[in-house]
Parts: C-alpha cells; sequence; structure tokens
C-alpha cells in the first residue's frame, strides 16, 4: 500500500466527516488523512495559499475526497479550480456525496472527477464503498512521479 | 240608194204583200200553230230579258254585264223578229220585218263577238259543282288554318304560362334569397334588390331610397368595394370577391361578404349583380375563437410557466430530499452502527434490540428516500423510443430476481409481442411487478408465476400472473398509489412505490395498468403499450 498518499477530506458535516475517517481507519489506511470543512480554505490547501502557503504542494501525492455541498466555494467549484490548474489537474478527485442528483454527477464527470460515489444510507454499505475506494486508488493505482514538471 | 231610200220610204206599207194567211194555202192549224209559236216566242223573249235585267240589277255584283245587257238585247231583237212574223198573218209588213231581223243580226253578231271575246275568262268561271268543291276546299281549309290557329294559340298560352312560372320560380327564388341580390345598371343606380337587400342594412324599400347604398359602406371599405366593381366591369361574367362593412340602421356596421358581377353584356340581364351576405356572426365568432385560442395560449404560456416552476421546485425537493434528509440519516445510522460496534458490550439484550430497530429504520427510509428519488425521476425523463426485445428484457430480469431468491419459483414464459418503447424504463416494470410477484407468492408451497403478452388493434398487453396471496377487489384503486400498501410490513417488506412507479413509467408510454385478484388466489397485473408510440411522448 502507498502509504506516502495524502487523503484530503473536504467535508464541512464534522459527524460525516468522523464517519468517513472512521471507515477510512477501520479499512486500515494508514495514510496521512487531512481533514478541512470550508471549501475556500481547502482550495488554499491545495493550491499552497493564503495560511497554508508554508504547505508545500507538490512533495505529496494526494487523493481528494469532495464532499459536493460546502460552505463559501462548493464541491463543483473546487474540481473545476483543480482540473483547470496545471499544477494540480492530475491529483485524483473523487467526490463522495449524499446527494443522488444525476446533475450533480454529469457535471462533475464533464469537469474531470476521477470517480462519483454516492454515499449509501446504511453504514456498512458506505464502508464497503470506502473498501473498494482504497483497493483501487491506494493498491492498485499507479501515480505519476512526484515532482513531475509537465 | 234609191231602193234603200225606197225600203224607208215603205217601211210601214203593206201594199207590196198580200197577208201571210193569203200567201200560200195555210190550214187554220199550220197557220195559228206558226202565229201561236211564234207569239209564244215572242212573249217568253220578251220576258227573258227582264228576268237578266232583274238578275243583273239585283246582282249588281255579276261579272259580265255588258254581255247580259247583249244578251238582254238579242234574245229581246229575237222575240220582235217572231212577234213581228206572227203579226205579219194580218199585216204583211216584210220591210219593217227584214229590218228588226237585221237589226237582231247585228246585235247578235255583236254579242258573238263579245261572247268570243269573254270566252276565256268566261271558260274561266267556275261551274257551281266546281264553285262548291272549291267553297268547300276553302272551307276545310279555312278549318284547317283555325285549327291551326287554335293550336297555336293554345301552344302560345301554355309557353306564356311556361315562361311566366318560370319566370315566377327565378323571381320567387330571387325574392326570398336569404343573399342580398342588387341589380344595378352601369352608372351604378339600383335598377332592382330583392327583399334581403333591403334587410341587410336593416332599411324598408323607402328608407333605402333615402340614402345612395354607398354612402352605407365604412369609410375604409369604400376603396375595396370600388376595386371590386373596377375589377368586376373590366372581366365579364366573372363575379369578384368582395368583403366589406355596411352600416346597419340598428346594428351599426356589420361585415358582408360576396359578389359583383358583370352581367351588363347579358342581354336578359344587363345589369351588374351584386350578391351579398351577411358574415357578422362568423366573424364575430371567429374572433372570439381567435381571442380564446389567444387566451388558452396565455393560459398554457402561464401554466406552462407555473409548470416549469413547479418542476424546478419539485426538482429542488428532490435535491433537498436527495442531499439534505439522507445525510442526516446515514449520520444516524452511522453513529448507531458505531453504538453497535464500539459499545455492544455495554448493552444487554433489550438495549440492543432498541439499538437495530433504529439501524432497521434508518435503512428502511433510506430506501423509501431512493424509491422516491426514483419515482421523481422516472417523471422527469424523457422517453427514448426503440425496439425493445421484451423475451430478453423479461428474461434477464427474471434470472436478476431470481438470483437475489433462497427458494424456489416456477416461472412459466411464452414469447411475448415485441414493442417499440423505452427499454430502460419497461425493465423497472417488469422488475418491479416479477419481485412483487415473487415476493407475494413466496408464502405458497410451490410459487407459479405466469408471464405472457397479447394484443390488440392499438396495443400490446403484458401480465404477470402469480398464484400468491392476491387482494381484495375492493382496495383495487389503492394498488397504484404512492406509499399505499394492502399488506403489512411483517409479512411483505416493502416501500409502497414500486407500482405508482409502474403507474409513473407506463402511462408516460401512453399505455394503462390495471390488476386482477382476490384474496389468496393469487394476482394478475398488466399493462399495455401502445403500437404508435412517438418518441419524447411527454404525459
Amino acid at each position: 500500500m502507498n502509504n506516502n498518499i495524502e487523503i484530503l477530506l473536504i467535508e464541512d458535516n464534522p459527524h460525516e466527516a468522523e464517519l468517513a475517517i472512521r471507515s477510512l481507519k477501520k479499512n486500515n489506511i494508514a495514510n496521512n488523512i487531512v481533514h478541512i470543512d470550508d471549501g475556500a480554505d481547502a482550495l488554499d490547501y491545495i493550491m499552497g495559499k493564503g495560511k497554508y502557503k508554508e504547505v508545500s504542494k507538490s512533495n505529496v501525492n494526494r487523493l481528494i475526497l469532495l464532499d459536493l455541498n460546502l460552505p463559501k466555494v462548493d464541491g463543483l467549484e473546487i474540481l473545476k479550480q483543480v482540473k483547470s490548474n496545471k499544477d494540480t489537474c492530475m491529483t485524483p478527485v473523487v467526490v463522495l456525496t449524499s446527494s443522488k442528483e444525476e446533475k450533480d454527477m454529469i457535471e462533475s464527470y464533464r469537469l474531470g472527477v476521477n470517480s462519483y460515489i454516492v454515499k449509501p444510507v446504511n453504514f456498512e454499505s458506505f464502508s464497503k464503498a470506502i473498501a473498494e475506494l482504497k483497493i483501487y486508488w491506494l493498491l492498485l493505482n499507479q501515480w505519476p512521479p512526484i515532482n513531475h514538471k509537465y | 240608194m234609191n231602193q234603200v231610200f225606197e225600203y224607208f220610204r215603205k217601211l210601214f206599207s203593206t201594199s207590196d204583200w198580200p197577208a201571210r194567211w193569203h200567201c200560200g194555202k195555210w190550214s187554220e192549224f199550220e197557220g195559228w200553230l206558226y202565229i201561236v209559236s211564234d207569239i209564244m216566242i215572242w212573249a217568253a223573249y220578251f220576258a227573258i230579258p227582264f228576268i237578266i235585267l232583274r238578275y243583273v240589277v239585283r246582282k249588281n255584283n255579276a261579272y259580265y254585264v255588258k254581255l247580259y245587257y247583249l244578251f238582254a238585247a238579242f234574245i229581246l231583237a229575237c222575240g220582235i223578229t217572231h212577234f213581228i212574223d206572227a203579226m205579219m198573218f194580218w199585216i204583211p209588213v216584210y220591210r219593217l220585218n227584214s229590218l228588226a231581223k237585221f237589226v237582231t243580226a247585228i246585235i247578235s253578231w255583236v254579242t258573238v263577238v263579245a261572247l268570243i271575246k269573254f270566252l276565256p275568262s268566261a271558260f274561266a268561271t267556275k261551274t257551281i259543282p266546281e264553285l262548291e268543291a272549291e267553297i268547300q276546299r276553302r272551307k276545310n281549309a279555312e278549318e284547317a288554318v283555325r285549327r291551326m290557329n287554335e293550336e297555336l294559340e293554345q301552344i302560345i298560352e301554355e309557353k306564356t304560362q311556361e315562361i311566366r312560372l318560370t319566370e315566377f320560380k327565378f323571381k320567387s327564388i330571387i325574392e326570398n334569397s336569404a343573399d342580398a341580390i342588387s341589380l344595378m345598371n352601369g352608372n351604378l343606380e339600383g335598377i332592382y334588390s330583392n327583399k334581403s337587400a333591403f334587410e341587410l342594412s336593416g332599411r324598408t324599400e323607402e328608407e333605402s331610397k333615402e340614402a345612395h347604398w354607398s354612402t352605407l359602406v365604412h369609410p375604409d371599405d369604400i376603396d375595396i368595394l370600388k376595386d371590386t366593381i373596377a375589377k368586376a366591369i373590366k372581366t365579364p361574367r366573372k363575379p369578384q370577391r368582395a368583403e366589406i362593412r355596411l352600416y346597419h340602421k340598428q346594428r351599426g356596421y356589420i361585415n358582408i361578404e360576396g359578389t359583383v358581377c358583370n352581367l351588363l353584356e347579358n342581354t336578359a340581364v344587363h345589369a351588374l349583380v351584386f350578391n351579398f351576405r351577411d358574415i357578422t356572426k362568423i366573424r364575430t365568432a371567429e374572433l372570439e375563437v381567435r381571442q380564446l385560442n389567444e387566451n388558452l395560449e396565455r393560459k398554457i404560456i402561464e401554466r406552462t410557466i407555473q409548470l416549469e416552476a413547479a418542476n424546478k421546485e419539485l426538482e429542488g425537493f428532490s435535491y433537498s430530499v436527495s442531499h439534505d434528509l439522507r445525510a442526516p440519516l446515514r449520520i444516524i445510522n452511522g453513529y448507531a452502527d458505531m453504538l453497535h460496534a464500539d459499545y455492544k458490550k455495554e448493552l444487554n439484550v433489550e438495549g440492543i434490540r432498541l439499538l437495530d430497530i433504529i439501524m432497521y429504520n434508518t435503512r428502511h427510509m433510506g430506501k423509501l428516500i431512493d424509491s422516491l428519488l426514483n419515482l421523481a425521476r422516472m417523471g422527469r425523463k424523457e422517453l427514448t423510443v426503440q425496439y425493445a426485445d421484451m423475451n430478453a428484457i423479461v428474461i434477464s430480469t427474471i434470472k436478476e430476481q431470481i438470483s437475489l431468491q433462497t427458494r424456489s419459483v416456477t416461472f412459466e414464459t411464452n414469447e411475448l409481442i415485441a414493442v417499440n418503447c423505452d427499454g430502460v424504463l419497461i425493465r423497472h416494470v417488469w422488475s418491479n411487478l416479477i419481485s412483487n410477484a415473487i415476493k407475494y407468492s413466496s408464502k405458497k408451497d410451490n410459487p407459479h408465476i405466469t408471464i405472457n403478452s397479447n394484443e390488440n388493434a392499438t396495443e400490446v398487453i403484458y401480465s404477470v400472473k402469480d398464484n400468491g396471496v392476491g387482494f381484495d377487489m375492493k382496495y383495487i384503486h389503492k394498488l397504484f398509489g404512492v406509499f399505499q400498501r394492502l399488506h403489512n410490513k411483517a409479512d411483505f417488506d416493502g416501500t409502497g412505490v414500486g407500482l405508482a412507479l409502474v403507474q409513473r413509467i407506463v402511462t408516460k408510454h401512453g399505455g394503462r395498468v390495471w390488476a386482477e385478484g382476490a384474496e389468496n388466489e393469487g394476482a394478475t397485473f398488466y399493462f399495455s403499450i401502445p403500437k404508435s408510440i412517438q418518441n419524447e411522448q411527454q404525459y
């Protein structure tokens, strides 16, 4: 398992976040998990701006788990900016949402989302989804080399 | 000459010859026969001229009057010679006698000449039978002429009657025509107008004389009428159509429509024929229809806007349901799960039971929300109609459903009729109906499900029949309602949305859904798909 991969969880609901983190941990994911509960902050973190200026943006492979319904800057906006920035466009983004709304899904794929997961109400199913996420992104997926200059 | 002189000097002398009685030997009988005969001839010859004269006088139109006179004179003269001959028995005036004979001879020859002269015309003169025949012929001819005249008169009478009838017929037709018919001469002066023509402007014949008809035409339409008349004059016998407004005495301006036809060259009519009718009602109705249509269109637009707004609201609502309701539910479920996982040991049996109930119900609520969203999404989805292989859809659905089952179910599937439909949506219908059939026959010993199809002229009908618990027909109205269930949850799990979804999808195709059943005797669900379904059909 690629433990160098940082998992960035962008989720405004602390309870949702707790459940997600618990699920990740239950699945033995020992990677560094960063949780940010605000859309604007999250963008700053990804781009290395504002209060996250010191955090290097390029020395780590990152998987973004993104909720869509966020305060200030919503998830689709974050997705758009990540995918349209040449430094971040290769960062895989997985939308994790409660919304079964088709238009959100279509818009997300249009913007270049790597995966779109509707969180099941049932926690067990959710746990299963996280397990699959782990298998794909942390075990199977080949990551581009760090510091790759585009 | 002396002899002639001597003759006339001795004209009445009786001295030179003896009286005839003494000349020769006359018996009494011979002498008197001679004398009496001569006297009778004389008398007759004397009477005849008088008869002739009388005839001539009476028939003064008689032809050949002169000839008659000559005849009279000649017969009279002959008579005189006979008288003198008789007289000679006693007085022997031979000279006088010869003179009388000479005169008679002259008259006789004159008569002969006259007769010869008049012979041709005498020949031409008809005899009485000839005349009678002629008269008869003429009478007959006259009779024939008279009869022919009578016949002719009768024919003329009949023809006149016929013409009068025809004229009356056409006059009546025109007089009673609902159309206003007016004839005008080349100077546009009225020659004739029927009743309807006066009624058209709401005026009596007298009132119509007060104002020239052209003053009744709407000022904006007068040019239209003038143009039409001009066109009509240019094109004889071809009616020219016009629609104008005319001032009606009681009703104000009315719409009239009709034709102007130039029959000035037609010797029988010799007029411009105006044939118009009141179409105000039609125009008013058209206007009303147009206004109604406009209203309707406006209303449709309004309703569409309202509907779009409602749809937006519904979309917003389903978005909230989708996100805002699901999220807290997930959290409840998630935390309950955490409690279950981390603190199970600290809970007693009752505590765990209560926790299980919470988790079961959150899961159920999750299902409800998901099916509701599904239902809403189906409602909004546009149909993509294409050929669908019903057999393939049904077989794969059955396989899918059986894989979820632990019990064995017997399926009896007949060859299904293909139809054009939205295969993806129809699969939901089959899936719901088949899973229902399995569910509600699951308590039977040998569940048996029969799938069939049928068709009529306009639609294909599919059916799913089971031998399960069935239902009471008196609750059939609840069968297809959202969240309506006929069985309790303990017996048969379900959300109560499945059949509502089935109905939504089928009605979207323009089809129908219905069911038959009896309690504990199974149920049959039917749905139909119209054969003529089009793409993008919206209901």
